[in-house]
């Protein structure tokens, strides 16, 4: 069952003290003031009275004409991208800690709703399987937790197509990719304006235990295989994970790669995720 | 094959057990086969490495039992080494009642093959008659024989079942048969000295009687056919003499020969002329040419002529001699310049209480070690003689210890406790250096004994047939108490022994035991690295 981290309350009210002066992330549609930037939609942000640097077309008028002072009116910027959250529901997803991936998921997406980002989910194998739009609010956080516990988790994984398909679906500028990759064609994606690509991992050698013979069923395929772990072996898969791990790379731009395994620090994720969010 | 098949199945059985439990005991977990696909499509050769890491315990296991099933089922033995299983053509085996004599247990022995190796050649060491010896036979035809009565049936039909010379078992190792198993319903007694596995059938229990010894009694002047009795069949025995004109056996009256029972198992049968003789019972018949025992002597010296004229075994000749007769004060012969020998005795001593004799061997010998000598019976043909020592025998003769050295002189030619006086060998032979025990025997034995043969005729005449007798046969008949090596228990058993596990096999065990913890730690130690694609 979904749970959020009982952190993710603090997070979002430290952050939301944060100075209005610092610089609120671009094309990020929020009602949070902090995360809006001045901007030419109807949405009022501030009247204030005319300074040097202003620019001579933004006084208004008609207070000038009441007033007979000169009054700027700013208003935020307008927006239109939301946040994605794309969840892979594959049935190799299953061999971490469900609770773990979803409470994960939905502590992140609580932290966007407290901060009044317009979040939508969408899980998915090798295509779209359920999805739940436009969430704005945190009391619509059940929605949220009532979409992580209705996941079935089976099918395969085909990361591309649906990357594709949601792009060309929702042209969303922030996406959030929780997955475990196994994905042969999956390779670092920078399409978006903002993509994040959560990599849940756990390797082989943590679930095998001490050395013996292992049958290892694929719940994607159903297909079973009998391995005879030890060292050899253990090396052997080892050094093919790491192979593995090499395709993504750090950090680059619009480009943002996480590696979560069982000892992953999850609180300072948020507030990282927050912090780029917010930069 | 149904040995090893046993063997396998138990060997297999705790081998089954561990592989069904660490089976069961197999980790199974859900993971995706992302990382492991190249696995999955792996080659031949990887997928037999995958599968050889996964099964190489129960492999070596497995092999490790077969191996040890191989060796205690001697399957490998009877399929890469000779075997030769031997029966025995002594006349024991083939007397008695039908259906009840050795021989036809020996042959449902091998019908069934129970103690017998898987495969092997049949022998039968029997008396050959044209050769007039014993010789091994080959007779691998006879094994495709269904029962064990035509077996049995066939053997005697075709083969005399006379006596053997045991000894020539020793033949078949040397021909390279790793184990012979002998069919036999009596005891080796040391006849060989290799390794060989007895295989005892019961013996008969009929009535039996055979010759083991033919003596002349100067004193009496009466041959003593010395017969080995078996259930009383003295009784049965009946003497009967060749008469050349009517060219056939006539049957002796009783005052014509006696008979006289003996201590064990003997009796003996006195007759006082010379001549062929039949003595035959309901079972079996023999027919002995008795001849006195006259040596052929030239002496030199006057001590030897005195001998010579006073033994009545010894005539004295001037040409064609079988022996020579020294002084022990002539050195050498005049024809030889090599001095050679100077005589032996045999001195005879009366018993106290049953006035038996008992002889007693002496060897003089001038230039070496004057240590007496008795010749193992095995080697005389069954006869005592006196030798000169080979290395070889001295610790024998030191063993026996029925020597007594006598000199001669003109008082101890005149004791008339010495009547016997036997050479044990011709001046030219003791000339020759190096000459063959065996040879000398044959010696005394055509000059001083009776010929035996059997109461068969074939076209050509008389086949002559010397009698071989066994040391337990011997040593009875002349009063004497056996060595303790010839008084085996005669109670039926089975001597077949279990070959002991080879080096080649205890080696290949190991090294196979030695592979296994290799690769044990091969496949689990990290200080192997791994080979990329090695799965």
């Amino acid at each position: 069952m979904a749970e959020i981290d009982p952190e993710c309350n603090a997070i979002a009210r430290l952050f939301s003290q944060r100075s209005v002066r610092s610089q609120s992330p671009v094309m990020i549609r929020s009602k949070n003031p902090i995360f809006k930037k001045s901007g030419t939609s109807f949405d009022l942000k501030s009247i204030r009275e005319y300074q040097l640097f202003d620019d001579l077309r933004k006084i208004d008028w008609r207070l000038y004409g009441r007033t007979e002072r000169f009054f700027i009116k700013e208003f935020y910027q307008e927006e239109n991208e939301r946040i994605f959250l794309l969840i892979d529901s594959s049935a190799s997803v299953k061999v971490f800690d469900l609770s773990y991936y979803t409470t994960f998921i939905a502590s992140l997406a609580y932290l966007f709703l407290k901060l009044r980002f317009s979040v939508s989910l969408i899980s998915f194998t090798n295509r779209l399987e359920k999805m739940t739009l436009n969430l704005k609010e945190s009391k619509n956080i059940s929605y949220v937790l009532q979409f992580l516990d209705e996941l079935h988790f089976r099918g395969s994984t085909g990361i591309v197509p649906v990357l594709k398909t949601v792009k060309t679906k929702y042209q969303p500028g922030t996406v959030f990719l929780f997955s475990d990759l196994f994905d042969p064609e999956v390779k670092p994606v920078k399409t978006f304006k903002n993509f994040f690509m959560i990599h849940f991992f756990k390797p082989i050698s943590d679930i095998t235990g001490d050395f013996g013979d292992v049958e290892i069923e694929d719940e994607e395929t159903g297909k079973r295989i009998l391995l005879p772990f030890n060292a050899l072996t253990r090396d052997i898969l080892v050094s093919r994970e790491k192979e593995f791990l090499k395709r993504f790379p750090e950090d680059q731009k619009n480009y943002h790669y996480f590696l979560v395994q069982e000892d992953f620090p999850r609180i300072p994720f948020y507030w990282k995720i927050l912090e780029i969010l917010h930069d | 094959m149904i040995d090893f098949l046993t063997y396998i199945f138990i060997f297999t059985i705790p081998i089954l057990l561990i592989l069904l439990v660490n089976l069961r005991r197999r980790k199974k977990l859900r993971y995706s086969h992302f990382l492991l696909k190249d696995i999955k499509a792996r080659s031949v050769k990887q997928s037999l490495l995958r599968e050889f890491q996964l099964y190489y315990d129960v492999l070596f296991d497995l092999a490790l039992a077969v191996i040890i099933s191989l060796f205690l089922s001697d399957l490998i033995a009877s399929y890469l080494n000779k075997n030769a299983v031997c029966i025995d053509g002594s006349y024991s085996m083939v007397r008695g009642l039908e259906d009840e004599r050795p021989i036809d247990r020996a042959a449902e022995l091998l019908i069934e093959g129970d103690g017998l190796p898987e495969k092997y050649d049949l022998f039968l060491l029997a008396f050959d008659e044209k050769k007039g010896e014993s010789r091994l036979q080959k007779i691998n035809r006879y094994k495709k024989k269904v029962t064990g009565k035509t077996l049995a049936h066939s053997l005697i039909k075709n083969f005399f079942f006379f006596n053997i010379d045991k000894g020539r078992l020793r033949e078949l190792k040397e021909r390279g048969y790793d184990r012979v198993v002998f069919l036999t319903d009596s005891n080796l007694n040391n006849a060989v000295d290799v390794d060989i596995e007895i295989l005892k059938v019961h013996p008969s229990e009929s009535p039996f009687f055979y010759p083991v010894w033919v003596d002349y009694d100067y004193a009496n002047s009466l041959f003593k056919v010395t017969f080995n009795d078996y259930l009383g069949s003295e009784k049965q025995v009946e003497v009967a003499r060749y008469d050349f004109t009517e060219r056939d056996f006539l049957p002796l009256q009783g005052e014509d020969y006696s008979i006289e029972k003996k201590k064990d198992r003997f009796f003996s049968v006195y007759i006082p002329d010379e001549g062929p003789y039949l003595f035959s019972s309901r079972t079996m018949s023999f027919c002995l040419s008795l001849k006195r025992p006259v040596t052929r002597a030239k002496t030199i010296g006057s001590v030897s002529r005195i001998i010579a004229n006073t033994l009545p075994n010894l005539e004295a000749v001037e040409e064609n001699p079988d022996l020579f007769l020294l002084d022990k004060t002539i050195s050498s012969h005049p024809a030889s310049p090599h001095p050679v020998f100077t005589g032996t005795y045999e001195e005879r001593e009366p018993l106290s209480d049953h006035g038996n004799e008992k002889l007693i061997v002496s060897l003089l010998h001038e230039e070496e070690d004057n240590t007496p000598y008795l010749q193992p019976p095995e080697l005389t043909l069954g006869r005592l003689s006196i030798t000169e020592i080979p290395s070889d025998f001295t610790e024998v003769a030191k063993g026996l210890d029925r020597a007594q050295m006598v000199s001669i002189t003109p008082s101890t030619i005149s004791d008339r406790n010495l009547p016997l006086i036997y050479l044990s060998h011709t001046y030219k032979e003791a000339g020759i250096y190096g000459y063959s025990l065996k040879r000398k025997a044959e010696l005394i034995f055509k000059s001083k004994t009776t010929l035996l043969y059997a109461d068969k005729q074939s076209k050509g005449g008389i086949i002559y047939r010397p009698l071989i007798l066994s040391p337990e046969e011997v040593y009875p008949s002349m009063n004497l108490s056996p060595p303790s090596l010839y008084t085996e228990s005669n109670s039926p058993k089975s001597l077949l022994s279990k070959q002991r596990p080879s080096p080649v096999l205890f080696s290949l065990l190991c090294a196979l035991y030695i592979l296994k913890c290799v690769l044990f730690l091969y496949f689990h130690s990290s200080l192997f690295k791994a080979r990329k694609g090695g799965v």
